[in-house]
């Protein structure tokens, strides 16, 4: 800023003149030359990632608006839904992130000084919090799929699938999705009742059941046989093949609910309580919230999704910063040892997700992470022992007098970091 | 602005290089003005500290019924949190303010469009808020 009024030609004339100046300094080499000053350009790129930060925290800010809303009309279902998160696994995430959060603010502090070593550590110990905290949200995802609570089809109580005419063909098809619930045979059953609603819905007399089912014999219904249907609200109208969606079940989702109900009993009585409680829940909350849940659902694994995204884009970052913060002769084979990390973590996946209905998925996976492994292991044996043989000083790229992209890096860590610190609390944490 | 000769711009920078090494053996020299800041590695684990802290705050908290407070409560901690990150990690305390306002900025757009749609449902929440427990929704048929 002060040096605004430097005559334009200089920015060669900058080179001889410091050249000379004695103190040891060349042309700074990561000086762009349309920078004055190191300071300039250091300043214009945090001022820039700031902005995009800006954006970031704008595109977050629009799912957490269509969460404040959801959530301001449907306590109801938040607090019923949210149960199905586990708040220990989110806790445990919590502060894997916040740990990476300072080992990355210890690596800017350790680039600022020139300590190499330190800087080179800090970020691999920030990428390795990076997968375990996507280690620990692929279980989560996937004890969510197990339960038949994941996205899109798999969930229970998505209206547009769950046990409808739709989704009841698809899963059959592709090998009995639906037994990925923990009742087995109750849950076909319940489906197999649900199926063979909407074949006799247009039965005025069928709609005329139903209504009554939900209407009156309710409470009853919930003692006796432990989760009642629940009626549609189109039922009987001329509306209700217009408005319901394709597969649309009535009491399709409290079917669902009442098999889990069922497994929970089979399975162990300590288990029953903590159902009950929820089945409860369920029965109590609103006609149109029950229909709701699987929004819940849509909030959470689009907001946690897009934050896995970033946390997958960071490690991908820092990893880029840790291949040129070891420098030149090392750069060659810590690169294949990054993928070989991806490899493993590939095979982790396999060990948590393989069940006998992901059995084919898997072995594609765990072929993909064999290749792969052999592919970059050798090649980093290669590139470990032709860097060895260069006898070559490395040459890090980071030190006191340029550390930029560290610190930019650093402050996009911090912010997926900052993120999930809103999350965490508005996801697990709701009384 | 004063016209300057082609030499006192490289002596700005020399004086911030050795300025930042001079720094980097005196942590104490840490508020002063320069290229830029070294945290000190006391308030780095101090602010991971308190982070912990406060995770173990929010998690403790959903185990008391606050009734409505709960969300304040955990909405609250989480705002701390964040400014802690923002503050100390990001080193926004000793950056340039104008990044501290663009952050500031963002979530004050955030909590226009956030605030004025939730203004905007309570309009229409009326409408369409499901009956409470038990009923059935036969009785709002058209």
């Amino acid at each position: 800023m002060s040096t605004a009024a430097t005559p334009p030609t200089t920015e060669h004339g900058h080179a001889d003149a410091h050249a000379g100046n004695g103190h040891g300094h060349g042309h700074n080499p990561h000086l762009a030359h349309h920078f004055d000053t190191p300071e300039q350009q250091f300043a214009s790129g945090k001022l820039g990632i700031w902005l995009f930060l800006a954006t970031e925290i704008l595109m977050f800010g629009g799912l957490f608006c269509a969460y404040s809303v959801y959530r301001h009309n449907h306590p109801d279902v938040f607090s019923f839904a949210h149960h199905a998160l586990n708040k220990w696994l989110g806790g445990i995430n919590t502060v894997v992130l916040i740990a990476s959060s300072l080992t990355m603010a210890w690596g800017v502090r350790a680039a600022q000084l020139g300590k190499t070593k330190q800087l080179v550590w800090c970020l691999a110990a920030t990428i390795l919090g990076g997968y375990i905290f996507m280690g620990i949200k692929a279980v989560e995802y996937r004890d969510k799929w197990a339960h038949n609570l994941g996205a899109g089809r798999g969930n229970e109580f998505n209206l547009s699938v769950a046990g409808g005419a739709l989704g009841k063909a698809e899963t059959k098809a592709e090998g009995e999705k639906g037994g990925m619930m923990p009742a087995g045979p109750a849950t076909t059953d319940a489906k197999k009742s649900d199926h063979e609603a909407p074949a006799t819905s247009s039965v005025p007399g069928h709609s005329a059941k139903v209504e009554h089912a939900g209407h009156t014999a309710k409470p009853a219904a919930a003692t006796s046989q432990p989760i009642a249907a629940v009626a549609d609200p189109n039922a009987g109208t001329p509306d209700a093949s217009l408005i319901r969606p394709p597969g649309y079940v009535p009491g399709g989702m409290s079917a669902a609910v009442a098999a889990r109900h069922a497994a929970a009993h089979a399975a162990d009585a300590h288990h029953e309580i903590h159902v009950d409680r929820e089945a409860d829940m369920y029965l109590k909350m609103g006609h149109l919230d029950q229909q709701r849940v699987y929004t819940f659902f849509q909030t959470y694994f689009v907001m946690t999704g897009l934050h896995g995204i970033h946390v997958l884009v960071g490690m991908a970052l820092i990893f880029w910063i840790l291949l040129r913060a070891v420098g030149k002769p090392n750069r060659g084979w810590v690169l294949p040892l990054g993928f070989v990390s991806v490899s493993a973590f590939l095979f982790y996946l396999v060990l948590i997700l393989k069940n006998e209905h992901t059995a084919e998925a898997m072995k594609t996976l765990s072929l993909i992470g064999w290749i792969s492994l052999a592919v970059f292991g050798l090649w980093f044996v290669v590139a470990y022992m032709r860097a060895k043989a260069a006898r070559m000083a490395p040459q890090p790229e980071f030190g006191p007098e340029y550390f930029t992209p560290v610190d930019l890096v650093g402050l996009y860590w911090h912010i997926v970091d900052l993120i999930w610190i809103f999350l965490f609390p508005l996801l697990y944490l709701i009384h | 602005m004063t016209l300057q000769t082609p030499d006192e711009p490289m002596a700005h920078v020399d004086q911030g290089q050795s300025f930042l090494q001079a720094k980097a053996h005196n942590p104490a020299n840490v508020h002063a003005q320069g290229h830029t800041h070294v945290v000190p590695p006391k308030i780095l684990f101090g602010t991971f500290a308190a982070l912990l802290v406060l995770t173990v705050i929010t998690v403790a908290v959903t185990l008391v019924d606050l009734g409505p407070l709960n969300i304040w409560v955990a909405l609250i901690v989480a705002v701390v949190k964040a400014a802690l990150v923002a503050l100390y990690f990001m080193h926004l305390r000793w950056d340039a303010p104008f990044n501290a306002l663009i952050l500031v900025s963002a979530l004050f757009f955030v909590a226009i469009m956030i605030g004025t749609t939730i203004l905007d449902t309570k309009e229409y929440r009326p409408n369409y808020d499901p009956p409470r427990s038990g009923q059935s929704m036969s009785g709002s048929q058209p």
